[in-house]
């Protein structure tokens, strides 16, 4: 297998080299992401190996607890214009990725044994670490392009919550979009992860089918969940108790 | 379905933002005759934004049914005291009277109806010049009818025709006075304007003046105006008062 994996990766090299020549300027951040992957996948592959063979709950969970705090870490960082979006990120993710998580062990769906749950957990987890930054981003970029007409409505004694929504409604939408282009296409174009591991696996792809269309409703659910929770953080760092600018963040 | 997420976190903000609130509407819709009458007071106001201290011990008195005008040079914290007084800027020391009511004491967004404020720039809400109208009256429970919309427009010298055109879409003197009209029907008791005619043409600036003038001739409106234009302020304000590097002076009256 490591040969044929050698062979791609040249594939990818000349690639590189190519963007280098034209002068495309992502090389280098495309090789080091790359070579992140790389190492990142080989020692999680590892370290999964180790936990899966032990599959305490306890350290399940805490795989699951640093995979959203990372999530949030990037979400956040995707998000660079303001300070403090951290919290909202972190608790966005956790909320709307355990809500389907504890929903799905109870349920014994994916029950709590390391080699379900954190698979499974991963693509929640993920998917709404890209919902949430993307829910962010759009969500700061609204507030600073509607500033003054958000102003406007809180200065006739609208609360926050209410000279928002529309950006809010806005924001969770954008964020929401790639979640739902993937169940439009789903089957069509692509047979998603869960279904096609079933199926290389040998299951029976009707009940493969069922486990993708669980996934996927999960997926969107985490997604929507995380957006309009660190939405609803965020606007609690950028405004103030007294439904006001928050003057200390440079919108 | 995430509307109504959405709507259960205001409801759940409302809650234990407006907890004391409903006592203190009530109390305030009563007092509201006796507030209409009522001066406001500002005493030793301080505000630093940044590190720069821009409104250094301000204090002012403003009676009912004057038109108190503020000038000063651009930069001299104008705009600044007029959000202090609508708490769109929390002071860092000084308080706020309203009669007896300390404004600063009380909930935020009760003095933002009390004391409306209209930004320089007048923005317009989403939709039609009616659904900017009645946003603040909708949310605030006061009611509206048809008739009323009709009477804000003409009060502020609209035809009633222009209630479905897209706000948008209107010249920024029609806006300026759509945003005047906006406030009005929340009645607040001050009406703080911040540099009202700023993107206006000569024309659009002299009909808006006229028009300060008439709303509080006729309609009793109490108005707190900032502008820094001097001959502008001696047409406009029974009394004047000068900032300059965030101190007040009152130069006539």
């Amino acid at each position: 297998m490591i040969d044929k994996l050698l062979g791609v990766l040249m594939m990818v090299f000349v690639f590189l080299f190519y963007m280098k020549l034209r002068a495309y300027g992502i090389e280098r951040e495309l090789g080091f992401a790359v070579i992140r992957a790389m190492i990142q996948l080989f020692a999680i592959a590892f370290f999964l190996g180790i936990i899966i063979g032990i599959n305490h709950p306890l350290y399940t969970v805490s795989v699951l607890g640093f995979m959203i705090m990372f999530a949030a870490h990037i979400a956040r960082r995707r998000v660079i214009q303001i300070p403090g979006l951290y919290r909202p990120a972190v608790l966005g993710i956790f909320f709307g990725s355990t809500i389907i998580l504890t929903y799905s062990v109870l349920m014994n769906i994916f029950p709590l044994e390391a080699r379900f749950i954190i698979p499974f957990g991963s693509m929640v987890i993920a998917n709404a670490m890209n919902s949430t930054a993307l829910a962010l981003n759009r969500f700061v970029g609204e507030i600073k392009a509607h500033r003054y007409r958000i102003e406007a409505k809180l200065a006739l004694g609208i609360p926050i919550t209410i000279a928002c929504k529309p950006h809010v409604r806005d924001s969770v939408r954008a964020s929401l979009i790639p979640a739902i282009s993937t169940l439009e296409s789903l089957g069509l174009v692509w047979i998603p992860g869960t279904m096609s591991g079933m199926i290389l696996g040998g299951a029976d792809p009707i009940w493969a089918a069922q486990y993708q269309l669980f996934v996927s409703f999960s997926i969107l659910v985490g997604d929507a969940l995380a957006s309009i929770i660190s939405i609803y953080l965020a606007t609690k760092v950028i405004f103030t108790k007294y439904h006001t600018f928050n003057e200390e963040i440079e919108i | 379905m995430l509307d109504l997420i959405w709507d259960h976190a205001v409801i759940y903000d409302s809650y234990f933002n407006w907890m004391g609130v409903g006592l203190q509407t009530g109390k305030i819709e009563l007092k509201r005759e006796l507030l209409r009458h009522a001066q406001l007071r500002v005493v030793d106001l301080y505000k630093r934004l940044g590190d720069k201290e821009v409104i250094r011990g301000v204090s002012f008195e403003v009676h009912p049914g004057e038109r108190f005008v503020i000038t000063g040079p651009s930069g001299s914290g104008k705009s600044t005291l007029l959000k202090l007084l609508n708490r769109l800027i929390e002071p860092d020391k000084g308080r706020i009277f309203l009669g007896d009511i300390d404004l600063l004491a009380m909930d935020v967004l009760m003095v933002r109806r009390l004391l409306c404020y209209v930004p320089q720039i007048p923005v317009m809400f989403e939709g039609t010049v009616r659904d900017n109208l009645v946003f603040a009256p909708r949310y605030l429970n006061i009611p509206i009818s048809e008739d009323s919309l009709r009477e804000a427009m003409r009060d502020v010298g609209l035809d009633p025709s222009y209630l479905d055109k897209v706000a948008e879409n209107l010249s920024v003197g029609e806006k300026q006075r759509v945003a005047l009209a906006r406030a009005l029907l929340i009645d607040p008791v001050y009406l703080l304007l911040d540099e009202p005619t700023a993107h206006l043409d000569p024309e659009n600036t002299r009909i808006l003046e006229e028009l300060i003038l008439e709303l509080s001739r006729e309609k009793e409106v109490n108005f707190i105006i900032v502008s820094h234009d001097m001959a502008q302020a001696e047409r406009l304000g029974t009394r004047i008062a000068r900032l300059d590097n965030g101190k007040l002076s009152i130069i006539k009256g």
